[in-house]
């Protein structure tokens, strides 16, 4: 890469476009196209994210992002109990190879165990493959998840069993099932229930991650004391399946309990779950859902104000957002948000189709503060019935991804992408302007906030931020900057959320001008920028120490280009 | 590894988590000046947390009118950092918040 930037550096100098598009045949002269429609990370980049993550897949389904929350999962290390592992019950024995561990007994045990954060309520999959098998082994002594709720044993993906009876063959094998008390202990090894067996197990690749997830990907974690997150999210339309690109998205709290438990019928989600006027009835955790899975509730809403919703504390002033699935199954579909007592309301008409859907509204916490009924109702005189699933509560005015919750209030961190050095410099090169373009579909953003969507920009910040900025008459600002002062440029009403949107700038140490959607955006500027910017941040202003994401968006593309463009390459390159 | 954190008022859990360094005074531009993490450490503020009602109105689970955080590092913390961290036992069994 440092070759092309060699290339590029002579016809920079002669500033236009034409001679450097003539001179060295490089596409469009960029020297950075960074496609996220793809669905493939471009390995310059650098994502980070520390918690679990839900996206939109290809299939229109909700999903966990990759995730291995055991540590030190590579086993590769020369003890034979790994780092990061614990030596539990060892009557056995056990040696290694590479990344592999062969558990050895004669009517003994010999497990090693961890115990990550796994929440009471919430599903997970723990998988480990098995290379080589003696003896009479079931599943049941090979893992252990203490004592959860057992949902399925699956090898290579096909279920065997919902008990731990299973004899044990090679192959990928896999627990799923709903952990019923925080940080679960995991067993792994040869007798992990407690019971003594005769025979021997290798066993490699162990992984724990959260959602129902019978055949895994496999994602080495190869930290000996923290989890592995750090799986970039691209999702789909639910509705088109078209690739949105890259998902980047601030941290968010789910404030529901039981999300997807819609259950006013039993201990302990009656009480957070609740059911209300005559003829309302609920069938809880019985349908498809939109994970494909089978935890969405059935619920009937009576003629009479029939409603089912979640009782949840709220601040005064506050503006939440209400988001859940709903898919008509028969009755009416005109029916309605359920925000009994917000000061916005008790109810907003929402329409629900015979598809599963996502529907979000805004609304206001309780005068004074205090607790508001979160859920859906029925106002129309007849009864109807919905399959309901994955309530959300979260402040904001826009929902973001979904963030399963149990028996716990649940917080998602933000993404963070950028390119620094090494892998800075070969595109950036040395030049004496520069333009960057990219094309992003702004969601929504935190209250009172004017999130960085992008920043090209040195360590003292001089070059360029782009904000999502709102105030009511503009919705975008550019920042020029040196390293002591700054411009920025405004720009009108237009982005609609949701909508893909182009936005650039071209920069030299003399004039600056930003553009979106093929018009410049305010006034050209005149600021001594100077060109040695150092970090692209991508859905942050990348601020260190922690850059904040404030924003949730979709990044389609990125590009960038080694020289300054005119205003009206610009303006065609943002149309 | 995530900590749960309590102290009485929130001004004490930014002390505390200055202490810890953790949390650095960074200038915003303009003089202002804010309270940020540092790389690695991401941290919850809950405050405090509300009392439970039933669909009667009863409470069913009292509330907590300190200042509760959560943080969670991807790095190893030093003894320093956290016997800087104001902890506390017992442990909820099911916190009122965690992280994903």
């Amino acid at each position: 890469m440092r070759y092309d930037v060699g290339r590029f550096r002579r016809p920079m100098r002669r500033s236009t476009e034409g001679q450097l598009m003539s001179l060295i045949s490089l596409g469009d002269g960029s020297t950075l196209t960074l496609d996220f429609t793809t669905g493939q990370l471009d390995p310059r980049l650098t994502f980070t994210r520390a918690s679990n993550a839900t996206f939109i897949n290809s299939s229109g389904l909700v999903q966990y992002a990759d995730a291995n929350m055991f540590v030190n999962s590579a086993w590769t290390d020369a003890n034979n109990t790994p780092t990061g592992w614990i030596l539990g019950t060892s009557t056995g024995a056990v040696s290694r190879s590479n990344e592999t561990r062969t558990f050895t007994c004669a009517a003994q045990q010999y497990w090693l165990y961890q115990q990550p954060a796994s929440r009471t309520g919430l599903t997970y999959s723990i998988s480990v493959e098995v290379t080589a098998v003696s003896g009479s082994m079931v599943y049941g002594d090979i893992i252990l998840a203490g004592s959860s709720t057992y949902l399925g044993w699956y090898k290579d993906g096909v279920l065997q069993a919902t008990g731990t009876s299973t004899p044990v063959t090679t192959g990928v094998i896999t627990l799923i099932f709903t952990a019923n008390s925080d940080n679960t202990i995991l067993r792994l090894g040869l007798g992990a229930a407690g019971t003594n067996v005769t025979g021997s197990v290798t066993l490699r690749y162990p992984q724990f991650q959260p959602g129902q997830v019978p055949i895994r990907s496999y994602y080495e974690n190869t930290s000996t004391s923290a989890a592995r997150y750090d799986s970039a999210r691209f999702d789909y339309d639910p509705t088109t399946l078209a690739p949105q690109g890259l998902l980047i998205e601030g941290t968010a709290t789910n404030i529901a309990f039981y999300s997807q438990t819609i259950n006013p019928n039993a201990a302990p989600w009656n009480v957070y779950w609740f059911v209300g006027g005559a003829g309302s009835s609920v069938t809880p955790v019985s349908q498809a859902d939109p994970a494909n899975t089978t935890t969405a509730s059935r619920c009937v809403l009576g003629a009479s104000g029939g409603r089912v919703y979640n009782g949840i504390s709220t601040s005064a002033g506050v503006t939440y957002t209400l988001s859940f699935w709903a898919k008509s199954i028969s009755g009416p579909t005109s029916l309605a948000f359920w925000h009994f007592n917000s000061a916005t309301g008790n109810s907003t008409s929402v329409t629900v189709t015979t598809s599963w859907q996502r529907y979000q509204v805004s609304i206001l916490g309780r005068t004074g503060g205090g607790f508001v009924e979160f859920g859906i109702a029925n106002n129309t005189g007849t009864a109807a019935t919905v399959d309901f699933w994955g309530l959300q509560v979260e402040t904001g005015s826009g929902a973001s991804s979904y963030i399963p919750t149990g028996a716990s209030q649940v917080t998602r961190l933000a993404d963070f992408c950028s390119i620094t050095s090494p892998n800075f410099a070969p595109w950036y090169g040395s030049p004496t302007g520069w333009t960057i373009v990219a094309e992003m579909t702004p969601q929504s953003r935190a209250a009172g906030s004017f999130p960085g969507m992008l920043a090209l920009r040195s360590a003292a910040d001089s070059g360029l931020r782009i904000y999502y900025y709102n105030d009511g008459t503009y919705n975008t600002a550019f920042r020029f900057a040196t390293a002591s002062t700054n411009a920025e440029v405004f720009g009108p009403n237009g982005v609609t959320y949701g909508v893909p949107r182009k936005f650039g700038a071209s920069v030299t140490s003399g004039t600056q001008f930003a553009s979106s959607a093929g018009v410049q955006i305010g006034s050209t500027q005149t600021l001594a920028v100077p060109m040695d910017q150092t970090l692209l941040a991508i859905g942050s202003d990348g601020v260190s120490p922690t850059p904040t994401v404030n924003c949730r968006m979709n990044f389609r593309s990125i590009k960038y280009w080694p020289y300054a463009m005119t205003l009206a390459d610009l303006n065609a390159r943002t149309a | 590894m995530d900590y749960l954190l309590r102290t009485d008022t929130e001004a004490q859990m930014d002390d505390a988590l200055e202490a810890a360094e953790l949390l650095v005074e960074k200038d915003m531009g303009g003089g202002e000046l804010k309270l940020l993490p540092i790389p690695g450490c991401y941290v919850d503020f809950i405050g405090p947390i509300p009392p439970s009602y039933d669909i009667e109105g009863q409470q069913i689970r009292p509330g907590d009118p300190r200042f509760h955080t959560n943080i969670r590092v991807t790095f190893e913390l030093t003894p320093e950092q956290i016997e800087a961290l104001p902890t506390f036992t017992p442990t909820p069994g099911i916190p009122y918040r965690v992280f994903s």
